[in-house]
């Protein structure tokens, strides 16, 4: 019996869906350890308190808070880049849809995880809402982060239920049966009628518009909370677009890897092109421009600015034995290398373009430190008895340990979303004979 | 021959370590059960124009650190050369510390104006007695304030009470202070001559909402007085209110309006279509 394209394309993810294979099994059982080393840093920290942390009086938040910006910064450009794809209809961008929903969910899960472990008393979290004052900023994002959390797990249902109506009736895999059962729940009893496929399009499209709006508001409110601070490196209007600018940046990156990741793992590549990564290596390149801008702005206008603190506080960067080298390598991993390798042609290829997006988002990881701690290590008041242990923040093995948590738990959250729903929208996929990526006018360039 | 002296030798320096090591064990067993623990004693007396008083801290130490011993009675002891006389008994508290407060009708005096006291704490089946005792004067101190050629000028005299004349203090050192929310803030030292101290006084010290601030000159723990204190409150700070001004764009102050409007809209508006998108899920199982 000869298998339809579509059966073909749904064989692809047979490992997972049906049975997951061994490397799957190692994979999980290698983040499921970083999550329990990561647990264990977490006893310490309860049993012995903040003391095990690199944060003390004055440095009050570490690598805890540049992991939550940096999740949520994913969170909410895979929300934006999710939604911009799905309403600008560009049938090229469909094998690329369920990646940043995908990663958006993920981002919005793990990050908001790193500001409880900041939070020195737990047992007064729920002051958050019993005292809440609705002029506070940090109200504010508690509001947008559990509204996003919301949205976006609601979108990725809503985007999942033509693919669990496939799943449902498919013959091709042999899936378990309490998978079909949950599929047939799942799917809404969906069997692709003019009136459902109208209903499930608008409610999409509805859902994808208040995303867009909700994501950029939310992550402005994170920038707020920095600007509205008179601190210096923080007290700037830049700031909201920045955040957005930054996230975007890191969004699109991560993107890239794991359509790379994606691409290898379930043999996509007559999917998932190489004019894909081109396009998607365009769209790093101007982001990578928008960053090299907001940068050069943020720094020259606190370069001209007179007062001591900012003098102390920007001496930092350009000193080797503070946050000079961190700073020289966010600039280059973060801008000059992408640069180069974007734009000679002879560098562009899908591994050459993987590589500098792995490179950008460690970069970006690092423009987050440099926005939080060389700040917090720069007091804004004369402070009497200074000694160096008050304000100088190094990162102790419990915090590594719950950052790489983290990123497993991060992991095992994509892990577990493609066991459960290919990663590619198949649905959508079904009736495309042949995906055509146009060539990015700089693909035109020799 | 040989063998027979290395022998007893060796005997000799066996039965010597032995002796030792059992002496030792010994001596040491018999301290942990029987000796009470040492009790230090510390015995002040502070007096004012109208308060006298003797205090009393009491502590032991255990792992090298000093512990306050509380809950212990202290008898207090008046003496001259012929009588001893009891003049309360007071328990120590938690602080370790226990405070009697004293009459100047029934302080005996010698001819050089001095009045013996002593404490005693009696020992108990865990800690050893403990006593003090100290020989003081009658003093007292008064504080003028006075602005000289534009300069806060503080003079403050001291007497010291001999049978029913009063005679200058010629040698103690006093310290001035002014009371602040925590703690006294020291501000100037000096040395008495012939009765009295001179010095100035800074004036841009942070007082109450009329300018008025505390100042305290105190002699501390003299060897003939105790610690000595005078009390004035004086018009030469800079006012500072205190009260709660109205901050309109602080967390505490109520929420403007255009806040609460923007917010509200902002969510609301998220939120409505949000439920409207999810409404439309329900049809499709029914379409």
């Amino acid at each position: 019996m000869e298998i339809s394209s579509f059966d073909k394309l749904l064989l692809k993810f047979k490992d997972p869906l049906s049975k997951p294979s061994r490397s799957w099994w190692m994979l999980m059982g290698s983040m499921l350890l970083l999550v329990a080393f990561g647990l264990v840093a977490l006893v310490q920290q309860i049993v012995h308190g903040h003391i095990v942390t690199g944060m003390r009086d004055h440095v009050v938040w570490g690598v805890f808070i540049v992991n939550f910006i940096f999740f949520l910064g994913l969170g909410y450009s895979g929300a934006i880049l999710a939604s911009v794809f799905h309403l600008t209809r560009i049938s090229w961008t469909k094998p690329l849809h369920r990646i940043p929903e995908l990663f958006a969910l993920m981002g919005l899960c793990i990050g908001p995880i790193f500001i409880f472990l900041c939070i020195g008393r737990l047992d007064r979290l729920h002051y958050i809402f019993t005292y809440a004052r609705i002029q506070s900023p940090i109200t504010w994002d508690v509001m947008a982060i559990m509204t996003n959390l919301i949205f976006i797990a609601t979108y990725l249902y809503i985007s999942h239920i033509r693919d669990f109506a496939k799943l449902r009736d498919t013959t091709i895999l042999s899936l378990p049966d309490w998978k079909k059962k949950l599929y047939r729940k799942l799917s809404l009893g969906f069997t692709g009628k003019p009136e459902q496929i109208k209903a499930l399009n608008s409610a999409q499209n509805i859902l994808a518009v208040t995303i867009i709006f909700t994501a950029v508001l939310a992550d402005s409110l994170l920038a707020w909370l920095f600007g509205m601070s008179l601190r210096p490196g923080w007290h700037s209007t830049l700031f909201a677009p920045e955040f957005i600018m930054v996230a975007l940046y890191s969004g699109v990156a991560l993107l890239i890897v794991l359509m790379w990741i994606y691409r290898r793992q379930y043999k996509l590549h007559d999917i998932i092109t190489y004019r894909h990564f081109q396009v998607m290596g365009f769209a790093l390149l101007l982001l990578c421009f928008g960053f090299a801008y907001f940068t050069f702005s943020e720094y020259i206008t606190e370069w001209y600015n007179v007062s001591e603190t900012h003098g102390r506080w920007m001496d930092k960067f350009l000193d080797f034995s503070e946050f000079g080298m961190m700073s020289l390598v966010t600039i280059f991993f973060g801008i000059i290398l992408p640069i180069v390798i974007l734009i000679i042609p002879r560098f562009r290829n899908p591994g050459s373009i993987t590589l500098i997006s792995v490179l950008v988002l460690i970069a970006l990881w690092f423009k987050r430190y440099l926005i939080i701690v060389p700040t917090l290590e720069t007091p804004y008041v004369p402070i009497q008895d200074l000694r160096p242990e008050y304000f100088n923040y190094q990162a102790t093995w419990v915090e590594w340990a719950l950052t790489l948590a983290g990123i497993g738990a991060g992991v095992i959250l994509l892990m577990l979303f493609n066991f459960f729903a290919p990663v590619l929208p198949v649905a959508d996929l079904e009736h495309d004979e042949e995906i055509v990526v146009p060539r990015p006018f700089y693909g035109t360039l020799k | 021959m040989l063998r027979a002296n290395l022998l007893s030798t060796y005997r000799a320096i066996r039965s010597t370590i032995l002796g030792s090591i059992l002496s030792y064990f010994t001596l040491s067993l018999s301290f942990s059960q029987d000796d009470p623990v040492r009790v230090f004693m510390y015995l002040n007396y502070y007096q004012t124009i109208d308060t006298q008083y003797l205090e009393v801290e009491v502590k032991y130490r255990e792992d090298g650190v000093f512990k306050q011993l509380a809950g212990v009675p202290i008898d207090f002891y008046i003496s001259s050369d012929t009588s001893k006389n009891k003049i309360g008994t007071e328990t120590t508290g938690q602080d370790g510390k226990v405070r009697l407060d004293l009459d100047e009708k029934n302080i005996l005096r010698n001819e050089e104006g001095f009045a013996n006291f002593e404490s005693i704490f009696p020992g108990n089946e865990g800690f050893a007695e403990a006593s003090k005792d100290l020989s003081v004067k009658r003093a007292l101190l008064t504080v003028e304030g006075e602005i000289i050629d534009s300069v806060n000028t503080l003079t403050i005299s001291g007497e010291e009470k001999v049978g029913s004349e009063n005679l200058n203090i010629s040698e103690a050192d006093i310290t001035i202070f002014v009371q602040r929310t925590f703690s006294d803030l020291p501000i100037a030292e000096g040395s008495f001559e012939d009765g009295l101290v001179i010095t100035e006084f800074p004036d841009d010290l942070p007082g109450d909402a009329n300018g008025d601030l505390w100042i305290i000159a105190r002699i501390i723990e003299h060897d003939e007085y105790g610690t000595v204190e005078v009390r004035k409150q004086l018009n030469w700070a800079i006012p500072v209110s205190h009260a709660t001004v109205e901050k309109p764009r602080a967390l505490w102050s109520r929420a403007p309006l255009w806040i609460i409007i923007a917010v509200t809209l902002a969510f609301t508006a998220a939120w409505y279509h949000y439920f409207l998108s999810v409404s439309k899920l329900f049809k499709i199982r029914k379409l």
